[in-house]
């Protein structure tokens, strides 16, 4: 098995600013790291590779702006990832966010997935800050390969996978051949955490870095990035604890909270 | 074999500094930090005094990420609603920065990485691994045990290596000071209008009299888009818990926000980060043993930082003992191991040169303890200032006379005056 896993830093939520005067979103000094999601795939391809042998190359677009602080904030990310088991990775640095969307992306990696030679890409349903959960479709589709999202249990059976992907009501198992794009939920299994000295081994395993090269134009442009408005109702409810209770839970109800 | 020549434990200015220096020297190093990314939950006031790193990286602030060079320093009494500022425009000789942790430390411990050493975050260290009594390396979280020739603590004023190596008695609230601050974004032309500033000058303000007799005070450094602005103060024996002490920390900081002499530097600022710290009080480096078999302690967890009421300096410190470390590490490694009496080249280094200065910033802390700093004087100087300016078409007292009323006022008497003078004059 030779794998592919996708991996995107996403900005930090939690710990990202927000001045509620102007609507400033501080973009740029908050923090980026690998997306939860994306971690199960780097944990499924271990696990993949531990059964059934072969070889797992991380890939990482870089979409957060090109600052030294972006660079290594990626290399941290990517030294985790291969502490967790992946061979080598590709880092492929200098994209804006504006300047890639989807669609440039998806190109991008189909690319790198057919120069390393991979027959089974994994990636997560869905980055955690963006979320359009469209990117390893896209991959597919460039690349002609089918793609089974949602999985919460891969197999692999020859050429074949038995992928298992959780609905809402029911649960589908899917049989797949190789070569295919899989994208996996959190449900899928638990990240390790890399044990210190893994992490300093994994400093010495192969990373190929390229800069991003603007050939393909992005289809979607980004206009502006705005704080989500949620307007307060300012009523304020006095006289002794019985009271207020009642006129809150009075309240309340008319507002059909409860 | 060891799997490091050195491990070093924490990546403060102390631990980036150590690490550095060894790399350097040409053995493999290991720095461990626990925060997410290096230097991410350090927190200071905000100077840098510049000697001791000065001799690392020459000219260092020309590269690193500092922020203003301070060129005027104001003093600040308060007392109630009122207050007396007395500044000084000057061109120190001995160069200081205000600065910013997460970005600085982030900068020193790339300075390591770039000189070969592996640094590490986001992974705990539990303990120093103990064998036959001898530090042998460490246990990071997951019980995951690494072996070094000698392991450097770093790891800042609760350093649990130093304690669990049994170089130091468990914590007590007493040895410990506490400091809050806030990070505030203003625009860079008002932060310079506001405080005087011309270029990338930089201001240092303390403050004293509004802690309600707590030994303790109020600070403002000015950064290029931000201010900090923070409250340092005695733990002592006033507080049962440490959350007590939290909480009324950030009450007397809002206060001290509030005073109609401070409001006026941070008005229309957006708060952009804030935190809290322990600082480490100097009588608790008596009993703090600096090394032993296999360990060597730097910065604060050897509580080499000194707290002078209201300004703390401890990041000078750090850096000058990571640099006796390093150069005693590399004379006890050449010559045999890091045994103790190999390390005992740390003490003599540090003896030849720091200590002299922490021993003299040691009677400066004592006479910081005195509470009438906090207090009394600061009212008689506003009092003094106030009977000074005071016009009502009527004759007043003299200045003298109106002094002894005051002095009076505030119960000292000229024998407890002269002899504060006295003592302040001998230990400056
Ligand atoms: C409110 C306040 C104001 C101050 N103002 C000033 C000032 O203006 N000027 C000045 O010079 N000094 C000031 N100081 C003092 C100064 O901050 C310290 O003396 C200095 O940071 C000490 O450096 P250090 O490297 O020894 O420790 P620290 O800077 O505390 O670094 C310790 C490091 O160890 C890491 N660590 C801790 N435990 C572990 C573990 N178990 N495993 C792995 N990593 C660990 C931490 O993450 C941290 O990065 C101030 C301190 C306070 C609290």
């Amino acid at each position: 098995m030779n794998i592919a896993v996708l991996l995107k830093q996403s900005i930090d939520v939690q710990e990202l600013m927000v001045d509620p005067d102007s609507d400033k979103i501080y973009l740029e000094e908050a923090p980026t790291k690998p997306g939860e999601i994306d971690l199960n795939a780097v944990e499924e391809a271990v696990r993949i590779k531990e059964k059934v042998g072969g070889k797992a190359t991380l890939i990482m677009l870089s979409t957060w702006g090109s600052s030294g602080k972006r660079k290594r904030e990626a290399r941290e990310a990517i030294k985790r990832s291969l502490a967790m088991g992946l061979d080598d990775a590709i880092f492929i640095f200098g994209a804006d966010g504006r300047e890639v969307d989807t669609y440039v992306s998806a190109k991008v990696i189909a690319e790198k997935v057919r120069e390393i030679e991979a027959n089974l890409v994994l990636a997560g349903e869905g980055s955690e800050d963006n979320f359009t959960g469209l990117l390893p479709a896209r991959v597919a589709a460039e690349l002609g390969w089918p793609y089974v999202a949602y999985a919460t249990s891969i197999e692999v059976e020859g050429d074949h996978l038995i992928v298992t992907r959780s609905l809402e009501d029911y649960e589908e198992k899917v049989k797949v051949k190789l070569p295919a794009v899989i994208s996996v939920t959190q449900e899928i299994n638990k990240p390790r955490i890399p044990k210190l000295m893994e992490i300093v081994k994994a400093g010495k395993k192969p990373v190929k870095e390229e800069e991003f090269n603007k050939k393909h134009e992005s289809k979607l442009k980004i206009k502006s990035i705005k704080v989500p408005k949620v307007e307060r109702k300012k009523v304020v409810i006095e006289g002794d604890l019985d009271e207020v209770l009642d006129k809150l839970l009075q309240a309340l109800k008319e507002e059909g909270v409860i | 074999m060891a799997d490091f020549d050195v491990i070093v434990v924490g990546a403060g200015p102390a631990g980036s500094v150590a690490s550095y220096l060894l790399a350097k020297k040409g053995y493999t190093v290991l720095l461990v930090d626990r925060g997410k990314r290096v230097g991410s939950k350090n927190m200071f006031g905000g100077r840098l005094y510049a000697w001791s790193l000065q001799e690392v990286f020459p000219n260092f602030w020309e590269e690193a990420p500092v922020e203003r060079e301070v060129k005027k320093e104001v003093l600040g009494f308060i007392s109630g609603n009122e207050g007396v500022e007395v500044s000084l425009s000057w061109e120190p000789q001995a160069k200081s920065f205000t600065l910013l942790r997460a970005k600085f430390d982030e900068w020193l411990s790339q300075k390591a990485e770039d000189a070969g050493v592996e640094v590490i975050s986001g992974i705990r260290v539990e303990s120093p691994l103990i064998e036959g009594g001898k530090v042998k390396g460490i246990v990071a979280e997951g019980d995951e045990r690494l072996e070094s020739e000698v392991v450097v603590a770093a790891d800042g004023v609760l350093s649990f290596m130093a304690e669990k190596a049994g170089l130091r008695p468990p914590l007590r609230k007493e040895d410990f000071a506490v400091g809050v601050k806030e990070v505030i974004e203003l625009p860079k032309e008002k932060i310079e209008d506001r405080f005087g500033l011309e270029g990338k000058e930089g201001a240092a303000q303390l403050y004293i009299g509004f802690t309600g007799g707590v030994i303790g005070g109020g600070f403002i450094y000015t950064n290029l888009n931000t201010i900090s602005l923070g409250v340092v103060a005695r733990i002592g024996s006033l507080y049962e818990s440490l959350d007590k002490v939290q909480y009324s920390m950030w009450n007397l900081l809002d206060e001290f926000k509030a005073h109609p002499m401070i409001r006026k530097y941070v008005r229309g600022g957006k708060l952009v980060e804030y935190s809290a710290h322990l600082i480490p009080e100097t009588q608790f480096l008596r009993e703090v043993k600096l090394y032993s078999d296999g360990i060597v302690l730097v910065g604060d967890a050897a509580g080499f930082c000194v707290n002078y009421g209201v300004t703390v300096r401890g990041m000078d410190f750090a850096i000058e003992s990571a640099k006796a470390a390093a150069e005693a590490i590399d004379h006890a490694l050449k010559s045999g191991g890091a045994t103790s009496s190999n390390l005992s080249k740390y003490l003599e280094l540090l003896n030849k040169g720091m200590m002299r200065e922490l021993d003299q910033a040691k009677k400066a802390v004592d006479l910081m303890e005195n509470p009438r700093i906090y207090t009394s004087y600061p009212n008689l100087i506003i009092k003094l200032m106030k009977h000074m300016f005071h016009v009502s078409g009527r004759p007043r007292k003299s200045l003298y006379e109106a002094s002894k009323e005051f002095m009076k006022e505030e119960s000292i008497s000229l024998f407890t005056a002269i002899r504060d003078i006295w003592k302040m004059l001998r230990s400056l």
